[in-house]
C-alpha cells in the first residue's frame, strides 16, 4: 500500500493544491480559535466555494481546515479559558492555569508540538491502516458504546481535584441535562416544560461557552481592572519547544496520542471523549510534585495530543465504510458525495488519486498548521497581557456573538448566559464544570448505547455483553481505572492525614 | 452562619430538587425515565452523603468559619455585569448589534474600573471592524440590525 500511496505524494506540490491547503489551514485556525465557531461550520462554509474545484482540491481544503480547526480551539482555551471547540475543553483546565502562572508561551509550545505530531501520526495511520482499522470500527455495537461512555464517566473522579462528591454531583447533573428534549425512542418530550426550543435538547456549544468562556469573563471582573491574566507584561518569542520540555512530557504525549488514535476510529466518540479519557489517565499517573489542576504541562500534552491524534483516524470509517465518525467527518462525507465519489472500500481502488492526495494533504496540513499556528497563537497571547477590565467584556461579547452565529438562535444565547452564571458559582463553590460537560457529552452515548443494548439483547444485557470480547476488554479497563482511582484517593487521604498529624505534632511541640 | 451549615443547606436543596425530578421521571413513557432516574437518583444519594459527611466533619477548620455575607461593590460586580449582558442581548435586537456592542464594551470596562479611555477607544477601533469583516463579510452571518447598525 505504501509504494502506491507514495506515488500520489508529488501531487501536493501543485500550486493549486498548496494554495487551497493554505486557505483551509488559515480559515480553520481563525474559526477554531473563536468560541462558538466550530470546524464543521468552517468546512460547511467551504462546500459552496469548492463546487467548481476538482474533488481532490476541494477535499484537501476541507481536511486542512478540520485539522487546523481542532488545534486552534486550544488557543482560546489556553489563553482565556474559553475553548474554541468541544475538543479542547479539557485543555482549558491546565492550559489556563499555566497562563495564569505566566507560562502561556510554554503552554502554546507544548500544545503545538503535541497537536502537530499527533496529527502527523494520525495522518500516517489513516494512510497505511485505513481498511483494517475500519473493520475494527464495525465490531463496535451498543454494549461497546455504553461501556466507552462509562469509561469516559470514570474521568469525572479525576477531574474533581479533591472534591469527589461535588465532582460526581456535577457529572450526574450533566447526565441529567443530556436527557432534556425529545426522547428519540418514544418521541415524548422530557423536561421541556412547554419551552419549544428545548425540544431539540441542550446543545453542547452553549454549555461549553457558558461554563468556560462566559464564567471566566465573570471571574475576570473580580480584582483590579488593570491587572493582567498572566500577571506578566512581557512574553517570550521562543516558539520551539525545548528538548527538556518534550522529554518531561514524553509519556504523557504517547498516552495522549494513543488515546486519540484509538478513540478517533470509533464513531461518535472522537476528540471530545478522547481528551477527557487521556486527561483522566494522566492525572491517575500523576507523581508527587505534579500540579494537576494548577497548571501541569503533562495534562496539557495529553489532552492536546489526544484531540489532534484523533483527527486522522476519525476519517477512517468515513473513507472506508461511509460512516462519519463525527460532525466534521459527516460534512466532509457530504462534500465527497457532492463531488461524485462513492465512499467505501472501492474508493481506494476506483479513485486512489483523490483519496491518497487528500490524505497526503491532511498530513502536510498538520505541518503547515504548526508553523502558522505557533505564530498566530503567539500574537493572540497578547490578550493575556491586556488589562483584565478590557479582556472580560471582550470575552463576553465573543461568547454572545459565537453562540448566536453558531445557531442563529437567541434562545441558545440565553442558555449560554444561564450556563455562564452556573459555571461562575460552580467554580466558586468547587463544583466541577468539566464534570457537567463530560456528563453532557457522554450522556447521549451512554443512554442510547444502553437502550439499544436492551433491545438487541432481548432484555438480557449482561449475558449479551459478556459474550463480546471487546466489551470484556472494556469492562477490564473500567475495573482497572476504578481500582487505580480509588487507590489514589485513599493514598491522597492518607497523605493529607499524615501531613495534618505531623503539623499537629509540630504545633504541640512548638506550643 | 458557619460554612458547614451553608453546605448542609445547599446539599438539602440539591437532594430535594433531584428528588423531585426523580419522581417526575417515573411518569415518562417507554423507558424514557430510566436514565434521568439514574442521574437524579445518584444525585440525591450523593447530596445526602455530602450533607452527612459535612455534619460529621463540622469541626474541621475550613467549615466553622462564618460565611461572609457583607455586601461590597467587588462582590456585586459579576451581578451588575450579568444584568448588563441581559440588557445587551435584548437591546442589540432593538438598537442594532454594532452600536450596542461598542456601548457594552465601553460600559463594562467603566464598571470594572478601566479609566484608560485611549486604550478602550483603540480596542473598539480594532475589534469592531474585525467583527464586521470576519462575521458579516466572510461568514455571511446576519447579526441583529435594529434601527441603528
Amino acid at each position: 500500500m505504501l509504494p502506491e500511496a507514495l506515488g500520489y505524494a508529488p501531487a501536493l506540490l501543485s500550486p493549486d493544491i498548496l494554495a487551497v491547503l493554505l486557505i483551509g489551514v488559515a480559515v480553520g485556525l481563525v474559526i477554531g480559535a473563536i468560541p462558538g465557531l466550530s470546524p464543521p461550520m468552517a468546512i460547511a462554509l467551504m462546500i459552496p466555494v469548492s463546487f467548481h474545484m476538482p474533488a481532490e482540491r476541494a477535499l484537501v481544503m476541507m481536511v486542512s481546515c478540520y485539522a487546523a480547526g481542532i488545534y486552534a480551539g486550544s488557543f482560546s482555551a489556553i489563553l482565556l479559558r474559553a475553548p474554541g471547540t468541544s475538543a479542547s475543553a479539557a485543555s482549558a483546565i491546565e492550559g489556563y492555569e499555566l497562563t495564569k502562572r505566566g507560562m502561556a508561551v510554554e503552554a502554546i509550545r507544548i500544545s503545538t508540538f503535541a497537536s502537530v505530531v499527533g496529527g502527523l501520526i494520525s495522518g500516517f495511520v489513516l494512510l497505511l491502516l485505513a481498511p483494517p482499522l475500519a473493520r475494527v470500527a464495525l465490531l463496535f455495537g451498543p454494549s461497546e458504546y455504553f461501556l466507552i461512555a462509562i469509561l469516559g464517566l470514570t474521568a469525572i473522579a479525576s477531574v474533581s481535584f479533591g472534591a469527589l462528591v461535588k465532582g460526581l454531583i456535577s457529572g450526574m447533573f450533566g447526565l441529567f441535562l443530556a436527557t432534556v428534549g425529545i426522547d428519540l425512542y418514544s418521541g415524548f418530550p422530557r423536561f421541556t416544560f412547554g419551552i419549544t426550543p428545548l425540544s431539540s435538547g441542550i446543545g453542547i456549544m452553549p454549555a461549553i461557552i457558558g461554563l468556560f468562556a462566559f464564567a471566566q469573563g465573570l471571574e475576570l471582573c473580580l480584582g483590579p481592572a488593570h491587572d493582567t491574566i498572566a500577571g506578566v507584561t512581557r512574553l517570550s518569542w521562543n516558539l520551539m519547544p525545548k528538548w527538556s520540555e518534550i522529554m518531561r512530557v514524553r509519556w504523557s504525549l504517547l498516552r495522549g496520542w494513543g488515546c486519540g488514535l484509538v478513540l478517533g476510529i470509533i464513531p461518535a466518540a472522537g476528540a471530545s471523549v478522547a481528551q477527557w479519557i487521556a486527561y483522566a489517565w494522566e492525572i491517575r499517573r500523576g507523581r508527587p510534585g505534579d500540579q494537576f489542576g494548577r497548571g501541569e504541562l503533562k495534562g496539557l500534552a495529553a489532552t492536546e495530543g489526544s484531540n489532534n491524534g484523533s483527527t486522522g483516524t476519525s476519517l477512517v470509517p468515513m473513507f472506508v465504510l461511509g460512516i462519519p465518525g463525527g460532525i466534521s467527518a459527516a460534512v466532509i462525507l457530504g462534500a465527497l458525495i457532492i463531488h461524485g465519489l462513492q465512499p467505501g472500500m472501492r474508493l481506494f481502488s476506483t479513485n486512489p488519486d483523490v483519496v491518497y492526495t487528500v490524505i497526503w494533504g491532511f498530513i502536510l496540513a498538520n505541518l503547515v498548521m504548526g508553523f502558522l499556528a505557533a505564530f498566530m497563537a503567539r500574537v493572540l497571547a497578547y490578550a493575556t497581557v491586556f488589562p483584565k477590565g478590557l479582556v472580560a467584556p471582550l470575552i463576553m461579547v465573543f461568547s454572545v456573538l459565537g453562540t448566536y452565529v453558531n445557531s442563529n438562535n437567541v434562545f441558545d444565547v440565553w442558555l449560554m448566559l444561564a450556563f455562564g452564571v452556573l459555571g461562575y458559582f460552580m467554580t466558586a463553590f468547587r463544583f466541577s464544570t468539566a464534570g457537567v460537560l463530560l456528563g453532557l457529552i457522554l450522556g447521549p452515548i451512554a443512554e442510547n448505547g444502553f437502550r439499544d443494548l436492551m433491545v438487541v439483547s432481548h432484555g438480557n444485557p449482561v449475558l449479551f455483553t459478556l459474550q463480546r470480547p471487546i466489551s470484556l476488554a472494556l469492562i477490564g479497563l473500567i475495573v482497572l481505572v476504578v481500582y487505580y482511582s480509588s487507590r489514589q484517593t485513599l493514598r491522597e487521604r492518607k497523605d493529607s492525614e499524615t501531613i495534618a498529624s505531623v503539623a499537629d505534632d509540630r504545633g504541640a511541640a512548638g506550643g | 452562619m458557619p460554612r458547614y451549615v451553608g453546605e448542609i443547606i445547599a446539599a438539602a436543596a440539591i437532594s430535594l430538587i433531584a428528588g423531585f425530578f426523580f419522581w417526575y421521571s417515573a411518569s415518562l413513557p417507554a423507558g424514557g425515565g430510566l436514565f434521568p432516574q439514574f442521574a437524579t437518583g445518584c444525585t440525591t444519594l450523593l447530596a445526602v452523603y455530602w450533607a452527612v459527611a459535612t455534619f460529621l466533619r463540622r469541626g474541621e477548620p475550613g467549615r466553622v468559619e462564618p460565611i461572609d455575607f457583607r455586601p461590597t461593590y467587588e462582590k456585586f460586580k459579576p451581578v451588575i455585569v450579568v444584568a448588563a449582558t441581559v440588557a445587551y442581548v435584548i437591546l442589540m435586537f432593538v438598537v442594532g448589534f454594532f452600536v450596542t456592542t461598542a456601548l457594552y464594551i465601553a460600559a463594562i470596562s467603566l464598571i470594572l474600573g478601566v479609566r484608560n479611555w485611549r486604550l478602550v477607544g483603540l480596542t473598539l477601533i480594532v475589534v469592531m471592524p474585525l467583527i464586521y469583516l470576519f462575521f458579516v463579510t466572510f461568514l455571511g452571518a446576519r447579526l441583529p440590525p435594529g434601527y441603528a447598525i
